[in-house]
C-alpha cells in the first residue's frame, strides 16, 4: 500500500477513536449516576452540566474540524499537520477528561440517597457561609459543590479558576473528609479562602499583620506568607466558634514534629501556633472557657524545646504577639468588606457557647428538626454540634446523630407549599 | 427503587380534650366535599349515574351536571334487577365522592403538570435558544418517558397500600385495622428519588386510598348494601385495580404539559352556569330554580341543555380565559371515576369505565396543541419580518388566526365561519399595516432593542435585533385577538360590532406594547404615567410569555407586604415570613404576563439570568393584581384582575394575567425556600351527628417556632402575644378569600343524595366566618395559657408547622342545612351557637386544613 494511503488509515482509526470517545464523555450519566445528578441541587446540577456540555462541546468542534482536514488532505505533507494536530486533541481530551472525571467523582460520592442529602445540606451550608460576606458586597454567590473523599485536611477548587481544559469552574467544589462528614466546620474554613479570593481580603489581611509586626522583619514575613490559612482560619471562626478551633486541633494533633514543623514555602502555619492562634480568637471574644483547657494540654504536650534549632524562638514570638494578630484579622476594617471588619459582617458572639446554648434552650428538639430552624440557623447548629463535641466529647455519638437529623432536613429537596 | 416512610403528619391523636366525640375512625371530621360530577357527558357518554348537585363554596369552580339514569338502563347491566338498587348506587356514589374530595389532588396534579411542563419547556427550547420540531419531539418523548415511570411507580406504591391493608373488607375490617391502615395512608412511603411534585402526588394518592376505606365502611355502618358491587370485594383487590383510573389522568396532565390545550371538562351547562354566575355563585336550589325559569321563559328549549348550547360562547370571559388546563376539573372527574369504579357490579362496568376513560383522554391527545400555537407564532413573527415594502400582512395573519382562535376558546362555529376569520385578518391588516412599513418599523425596532432585548439577559443577536419589531408586532396582534375573545362569541358575529371592537383592543394592545415615545400621548390606555418608555416584550426565540422591560428597584416595607395579597388568600407578608425573609428588604421586581399554554414552571424555565427564578422558581410568582401594582410599583395600570379561580393557586392562571417576582439580596445559590404560609380553613359539618363547625388556623413553620421558643422561655405573655398575632395574621386568608378556604358537608342519605352537595349563599358563609375568627382570636388567648406544652410538642415534631383545631358544637346544624339555607333564624342560630356553646381546641403537628 502507497505510504500516504497507509497514514491516512492510521489516522482515519485515530481520528474516530477520539470522536467516539468524545461523544462518551457528552453523556452526564455515562460517568455519574443520575441518582447522584439528581442528588444536587437543581441550579448546581444545571451549573456543573453546563460547564461539562461546554468543555466536551468544545473537545468534539475540534475533533469536527481535524476529520474535516482529515478528509480534506490530499498528500503526504497535509497529512503529517493532521498527525500533529491530532497529538493535540489527543492531549485535550485528556484535559477535558480530567475535569469530567473530577466531577464525576464528586457527584458519584452522592449515589447513596442518606449521604447524597447530607452532602447537598453540606452544599447550602457552604454557600451560606459565604453569602454572609459577599452579600453585603453585593457580589454573587458562587454555587458549591461539596464531595467526600478521604485524608485528614479539607480542600477547595475555587470557583472561577481554570481548569485544566482551560475553562473556569462553574461552582467551588470543596472536598470534605469522611471523619468530618458530621463535624463540617472545616467547610467553612474552605470556603474562607474563596471569599478571601473573591474580594481580595488576604491582601488586605497580609498588610495589617505586616503593620503590627513592622518592629519584627522576620515575623513579619512569616507571619505574611501564611495569610491565606489565616484568613480561612479567622473565617471558620467567626462563623462557628470554638467548635472550629476544636476540629483544627483535633486535625493537626499530629506527631511533635510535625506540629512543630516549619516548612518553608508551606502556606500552613505551624500548627502549634496555629491552634493557638485560633485559642486567642475565643479568648478575645469569649474571655475565659474550655479553650484555655486545650491550650494548656496543646503546650504541655508539644514543648517548645522539641522544636527544630530557630523555630521555638519564633513560636514564642509568634506566641506574645497573638492578639494584636487576631485584632488585626478580625477587628481591623477592611476595603474588601466595604470598610468593615469581618466581625462586623459575621459576628462570634452568635456562636459563642452561651448564645449557643441558649439557642438550644429556645429551639428545643426541633433546632435538629424543624426545616425552618434548619435554614435559618444552619451555621449556628454546626457550631453548637461541634462545640458540644469538644465540651462534651462522651456523647459524641448523639451529638453527631443530631447533626445527622439536621443534615437530612437541610438537605431535603425543596417541600411544595399547599397553599400560596 | 426503595421505599422511605415520609415523615408523619399525625403524630398524635390527641381527641380527648374537645368536648365531642372525634375519634371515630380516628379521623375527626370527613375533609371531603360532597360533588360528583358526570365526566364524560362532553365524551359522547350522555348518561351518568350522578344525581345533579349544586355548588358547594369552596375551590372548586365548577359545579356538576348530570341526569338520572333510566331504571331500565342499570337493570340491562345489574343482575340485581331492581329501582332500590339504581338508589343505593347513587347513594354509594355519593358517600364515596363524599370521602374523597378534599385529598388536594388538584394541587399535586397542578404540581406534575407544572413540573413536567418546566422539563419540557428546557428541552423544546434548546434551553431557550429556540423552538425545534426535533426539540419538541425529544421533549414529548421526554416527559412521556418521566409519565410512565411514574405510572409504573403508582401500581407499586397501589401495591403497597394492597399488602398494607391485607385482605380486609368494608365489612370485615375492624376500627383498630382501620385506623392503623388510615394513618399509614396519610404518611405512605414515598419512592426514593421522587420530585417534590411527585412527593405530593403520591401523598395525595394515599390519602384517597385511605378514604376509600373510609367511604366503604362509612357505607356499611349506615347499612347501604355493598354487595353486588366492587367496594364489597377485599380492599387489595380494590386499590390494586386502581391503577387503571390513574394512569388515563396521568396522560390527561401529561397532554396538558406538553402543550395540549384542554377543552372543557364539564358538559356546556356547566360552562354556561360558570359563566353566568361566576366562580362564586351562590348555587343552591335558588339557582336551580332560576335556571329552570330561563328555559321556560325563553321557551323553544326542550331542555336546560339545549338552552346552554345556544348560548355557547356567547357569554364574556369575564375574569380571564384559562392559559392552561384546569385541574379541579380533572380531580372531579378522577374522583367521579373513582367513584363509578366502587360502584361497578361487574367486569364489564369496570371495562366500559376504563375504555371510556381511555377514549376521553384520546381526544384530549388529539386536541390543539400549544405546540402548534407556538410554531404559529414563530411562523408569524419570520413571515412579517419578511414582508416586503407594501405588501400587505393579511395573509400572514389569516394562517395565524386558525392557531391562536382555539387557544383562546373561541367556539368551533366561529372558528368555522371563513367570512368572520377573513374579515378580522384583513381588519388587522390594515391595523397593523403602519407598524411593519420602514417608517415605524425601524424606530419601533430601534426603541425596542434600546429598552426590551436587554430584560431578558440573553446573549442578544443580530437576528435578535431584526425580529424585535415583527415580535412586538405579533405580540400586538395576540393580544387584539385575546382581548376580543375575552368577550365571547358574540363579538364575533356581527361585524360592525367587531371592527369597533376590534380597534379598541388593537389601541390597548398598542399601548402596552409599543414604547410611550412612538404611541400618541392622548391615548386613554397607556398604563403607566408620565412617559417611560418600558413596555411589555415578548420572550425572544420561543414567545411564550411577555416581560415588562423594566425591573423595578423597590424597598419593599412590612406595611406594603401586609397589604398584598397572593394565591390562595394569603398576605405577601405572611409568605415572605414563612420564608424567612425579613422586611424592610430591598427587592427587584420583574413582572410577567401569560399567554396560552403559559405554565408559570415555563417562565422560570427560561428565566436564566434571574436568580432564584430559574429553574424551579416559579412558586415565587405572585399574581399582579391592580392593588398589588399600585401598592408595590406606584403603577396600578400595570395590574391585571381576573377571575378569582386563577388566584387560587398557581396551577390555573389566565391568559394575559400578569405576575411579579421578588428578585431577594440572596436569591442565588440555591434560593429562597419555598415554605406553606400560616393560613386558615373552615369545614362546616352539618351531617347527621357531627353537627359542627372546625376552624383549622395552620401556623408555618417560622411562626410555630418563633411562638414555641416563647414558650420554652415560660414567658406566658409573649406567648400568648405571639399566638394571638400569628393566629389574627392566619385567619386574615380566610377574611380575604372565604370561598376557597370553607368547606360544607351534608348527610348523604337515599332519600335527597343532591342535598349533600347544595350550596351555601356567599354571604352566609362571610358572616360565619367573621364569626369564627372572632371567637378564634379570643379562644388563642384561653388556650395560650392553658395550653402552652401542647403547642411546644407539635412544634417540636418534625412536620411542618402546627394547625390549631377549634371545633364549635353548634347543635341542630344539620336540621339547619338539610334544607334551602335562606331562613335568618337559621344563621342567628348558627353564629349564636358559635359563642355560646364551648369550643374545643387542640394542637397537631402539621398541615391539617379540614
Amino acid at each position: 500500500m502507497e505510504l500516504a494511503a497507509a497514514l491516512r488509515i492510521q489516522l482515519e482509526r485515530q481520528v474516530s477513536h477520539w470522536e467516539a470517545a468524545a461523544v462518551a464523555l457528552a453523556d452526564p450519566g455515562s460517568f455519574a449516576s443520575e441518582g447522584a445528578w439528581a442528588n444536587l441541587e437543581q441550579y448546581l446540577n444545571r451549573a456543573v452540566r453546563a460547564s461539562l456540555e461546554l468543555s466536551t462541546r468544545t473537545l468534539r468542534t475540534e475533533i469536527t474540524g481535524l476529520r474535516t482536514q482529515l478528509d480534506n488532505a490530499k498528500l503526504g505533507p497535509e497529512l503529517v499537520v493532521v498527525a500533529r494536530r491530532l497529538q493535540r486533541v489527543r492531549r485535550q481530551y485528556g484535559q477535558v477528561e480530567t475535569v469530567v472525571s473530577f466531577y464525576a467523582d464528586a457527584v458519584n460520592t452522592r449515589t447513596n440517597p442518606t449521604l447524597g442529602t447530607h452532602m447537598r445540606a453540606l452544599d447550602r451550608i457552604a454557600v451560606t457561609s459565604m453569602r454572609s460576606a459577599l452579600d453585603p458586597m453585593g457580589r454573587q454567590v458562587p454555587p458549591a459543590l461539596t464531595y467526600v473523599d478521604k485524608g485528614l485536611g479539607a480542600a477547595i477548587l475555587r470557583a472561577g479558576v481554570r481548569l485544566w481544559d482551560g475553562r473556569r469552574s462553574p461552582a467551588a467544589a470543596i472536598k470534605v473528609t469522611r471523619h468530618n462528614l458530621y463535624r463540617p466546620t472545616a467547610l467553612v474554613h474552605e470556603t474562607g479562602h474563596q471569599v478571601a479570593h473573591l474580594l481580595g481580603w488576604n491582601r488586605e489581611a497580609a498588610a495589617h499583620m505586616g503593620k503590627v509586626l513592622v518592629d519584627d522583619p522576620q515575623l513579619s514575613l512569616l507571619w505574611r506568607s501564611w495569610t491565606s490559612e489565616i484568613t480561612a482560619d479567622a473565617y471558620a471562626f467567626a462563623h462557628c466558634g470554638y467548635a472550629a478551633v476544636a476540629a483544627l486541633h483535633d486535625v493537626v494533633a499530629n506527631e511533635i514534629e510535625s506540629v512543630l514543623q516549619l516548612s518553608p514555602g508551606d502556606p500552613h502555619p505551624v500548627s502549634y501556633i496555629r491552634v493557638l492562634l485560633g485559642v486567642e480568637m475565643c479568648r478575645r471574644y469569649y474571655g475565659a472557657g474550655p479553650w484555655d483547657d486545650l491550650a494548656a494540654a496543646w503546650t504541655a504536650t508539644h514543648p517548645l524545646s522539641q522544636a527544630a534549632p530557630g523555630v521555638a524562638p519564633l513560636l514564642e514570638r509568634s506566641a506574645a504577639r497573638l492578639p494584636e494578630l487576631v485584632d488585626a484579622l478580625l477587628a481591623r476594617p477592611c476595603t474588601a468588606f466595604g470598610a468593615r471588619a469581618l466581625t462586623q459582617l459575621v459576628d462570634p458572639q452568635r456562636v459563642s457557647p452561651a448564645a449557643l446554648e441558649q439557642l438550644a434552650a429556645l429551639s428545643g428538639p426541633a433546632l435538629f428538626t424543624s426545616a425552618h430552624l434548619a435554614e435559618k440557623e444552619q451555621l449556628r447548629i454546626v457550631a453548637l454540634t461541634g462545640l458540644r463535641i469538644a465540651t462534651d466529647p462522651r456523647k459524641t455519638i448523639q451529638h453527631t446523630e443530631d447533626l445527622t437529623r439536621f443534615a437530612q432536613v437541610l438537605g431535603a429537596r425543596t417541600t411544595v407549599s399547599l397553599a400560596a | 427503587m426503595t421505599w422511605t416512610t415520609a415523615e408523619s403528619t399525625f403524630a398524635e391523636y390527641e381527641y380527648g380534650e374537645s368536648e365531642y366525640n372525634e375519634a371515630e375512625l380516628g379521623e375527626s371530621a370527613p375533609e371531603v366535599t360532597t360533588e360528583a360530577s358526570s365526566p364524560f357527558a362532553t365524551a359522547g357518554y350522555s348518561e351518568s349515574t350522578w344525581e345533579q348537585l349544586p355548588e358547594t363554596p369552596e375551590a372548586s369552580t365548577e359545579s356538576w351536571e348530570a341526569s338520572q339514569p333510566e331504571a331500565g338502563e342499570l337493570n340491562a347491566i345489574s343482575p340485581f334487577a331492581h329501582v332500590q338498587a339504581a338508589e343505593d348506587r347513587e347513594v354509594l356514589a355519593a358517600e364515596f365522592v363524599n370521602e374523597m374530595m378534599g385529598t388536594e389532588l388538584s394541587e399535586a396534579l397542578g404540581e406534575l403538570a407544572q413540573e413536567w411542563s418546566g422539563v419540557h419547556a428546557e428541552v423544546s427550547s434548546n434551553g431557550g435558544m429556540g423552538v425545534s420540531t426535533p426539540a419538541l419531539h425529544e421533549a414529548g418523548l421526554l416527559v412521556t418517558r418521566h409519565a410512565d415511570e411514574l405510572a409504573a411507580e403508582v401500581d407499586r406504591f397501589l401495591e403497597t397500600m394492597a399488602e398494607q391493608v391485607g385482605e380486609h373488607s368494608a365489612s370485615t375490617i375492624g376500627e383498630k385495622e382501620l385506623a392503623s391502615f388510615l394513618e399509614f395512608t396519610e404518611s405512605p412511603p414515598i419512592p426514593v428519588g421522587a420530585s417534590p411534585a411527585q412527593e405530593q402526588f403520591f401523598k395525595s394518592l394515599g390519602r384517597l386510598v385511605g378514604r376509600v376505606a373510609r367511604g366503604a365502611v362509612n357505607l356499611a355502618k349506615k347499612g347501604i348494601s355493598l354487595v353486588g358491587k366492587i367496594a364489597s370485594l377485599p380492599f387489595s383487590f380494590i386499590f390494586k385495580n386502581l391503577g387503571k383510573i390513574v394512569r388515563p389522568l396521568l396522560r390527561r396532565v401529561l397532554t396538558w404539559a406538553i402543550g395540549r390545550l384542554p377543552a372543557p371538562l364539564q358538559p356546556i351547562a356547566n360552562q354556561l352556569r360558570i359563566r353566568i354566575f361566576g366562580n362564586e355563585a351562590e348555587f343552591g336550589s335558588e339557582s336551580e330554580a332560576e335556571l329552570g325559569e330561563l328555559v321556560g321563559e325563553h321557551g323553544g328549549w326542550g331542555s336546560e341543555q339545549a338552552l346552554a348550547q345556544e348560548l355557547e360562547g356567547e357569554l364574556a370571559w369575564h375574569g380571564g380565559i384559562p392559559a392552561v388546563g384546569e385541574t379541579t376539573e380533572l380531580e372531579q372527574e378522577f374522583v367521579s371515576a373513582v367513584s363509578r369504579y366502587l360502584a361497578a357490579e361487574n367486569e364489564a362496568e369496570l371495562a366500559q369505565l376504563e375504555a371510556e376513560l381511555n377514549a376521553t383522554t384520546a381526544e384530549y391527545e388529539a386536541a390543539p396543541g400549544a405546540a402548534e400555537l407556538d410554531n404559529a407564532r414563530v411562523v408569524l413573527v419570520r413571515e412579517l419580518s419578511e414582508l416586503r415594502d407594501g405588501e400587505s400582512p393579511g395573509p400572514v395573519i389569516e394562517r395565524f388566526l386558525p392557531a391562536i382562535l382555539p387557544a383562546l376558546r373561541i367556539g368551533v362555529r366561529i372558528i368555522g365561519r371563513r367570512r368572520v376569520v377573513n374579515f378580522l385578518a384583513d381588519l388587522l391588516a390594515k391595523l397593523i399595516r403602519p407598524l411593519v412599513g420602514p417608517q415605524f418599523a425601524t424606530p419601533l425596532s430601534q426603541a425596542l432593542v434600546d429598552v426590551g432585548l436587554r430584560i431578558f439577559t440573553l446573549e442578544t443577536n443580530a437576528e435578535d435585533r431584526e425580529l424585535a419589531a415583527p415580535s412586538a408586532v405579533a405580540s400586538i396582534v395576540e393580544d387584539t385577538v385575546r382581548r376580543l375573545a375575552e368577550q365571547g362569541n358574540e363579538v364575533f358575529v356581527d361585524t360592525s360590532r367587531l371592527h369597533s371592537e376590534t380597534v379598541a383592543a388593537f389601541n390597548e394592545a398598542v399601548a402596552h406594547t409599543v414604547p410611550a415615545s412612538l404611541v400618541r400621548g392622548d391615548l386613554d390606555a397607556r398604563e403607566t404615567s408620565g412617559t417611560a418608555q418600558a413596555t411589555w416584550v415578548l420572550r425572544p426565540r420561543v414567545y411564550w410569555y411577555r416581560k415588562y422591560c423594566r425591573i423595578f428597584e423597590v424597598t419593599l416595607t412590612p406595611q406594603m407586604a401586609a397589604a398584598i395579597t397572593t394565591f390562595g388568600g394569603v398576605r405577601l407578608a405572611d409568605v415572605l415570613r414563612a420564608q424567612g425573609v425579613r422586611t424592610p428588604v430591598k427587592v427587584r421586581v420583574h413582572l410577567y404576563e401569560t399567554l396560552p399554554g403559559t405554565y408559570l414552571s415555563r417562565i422560570a424555565q427560561l428565566e436564566k439570568g434571574v436568580p432564584g427564578l430559574y429553574p424551579n422558581g416559579w412558586r415565587h410568582l405572585h399574581p399582579l393584581s391592580i392593588a398589588a401594582a399600585g401598592i408595590l410599583l406606584g403603577e396600578p395600570g400595570l395590574g391585571a384582575d381576573v377571575d378569582p379561580r386563577f388566584t387560587r393557586d398557581r396551577s390555573l392562571v389566565a391568559a394575559g394575567q400578569r405576575f411579579f417576582y421578588l428578585q431577594l439580596p440572596y436569591a442565588g445559590g440555591g434560593g429562597v425556600a419555598v415554605s406553606t404560609p400560616s393560613q386558615a380553613f373552615v369545614t362546616i359539618d352539618a351531617r347527621a351527628g357531627r353537627d359542627l363547625i372546625r376552624l383549622s388556623i395552620y401556623l408555618s413553620e417560622a411562626d410555630a417556632q418563633a411562638i414555641a421558643s416563647r414558650a420554652r422561655q415560660h414567658n406566658t405573655t409573649a406567648f400568648v402575644i405571639a399566638l394571638r398575632a400569628a393566629v389574627g395574621a392566619a385567619v386574615n386568608s380566610l377574611r380575604i378569600s372565604p370561598r376557597t378556604r370553607v368547606k360544607v358537608l351534608r348527610e348523604v342519605s337515599a332519600e335527597a343524595p343532591a342535598a349533600a352537595a347544595a350550596g351555601v349563599a356567599s354571604k352566609i358563609i362571610e358572616k360565619i366566618v367573621d364569626r369564627l375568627v372572632d371567637a378564634a382570636i379570643r379562644l388563642a388567648m384561653d388556650y395560650a395559657k392553658a395550653k402552652a406544652d401542647e403547642f411546644v410538642r407539635a412544634a417540636d415534631n418534625p412536620a411542618n408547622g402546627v394547625s390549631v383545631l377549634i371545633t364549635f358544637p353548634i347543635p341542630g346544624l344539620s336540621t339547619v342545612f338539610a334544607g334551602p339555607l335562606t331562613g335568618f333564624v337559621a344563621i342567628a342560630r348558627i353564629l349564636s351557637a358559635i359563642l355560646s356553646h364551648r369550643a374545643g381546641v387542640m394542637t397537631v403537628p402539621g398541615l391539617r386544613r379540614y
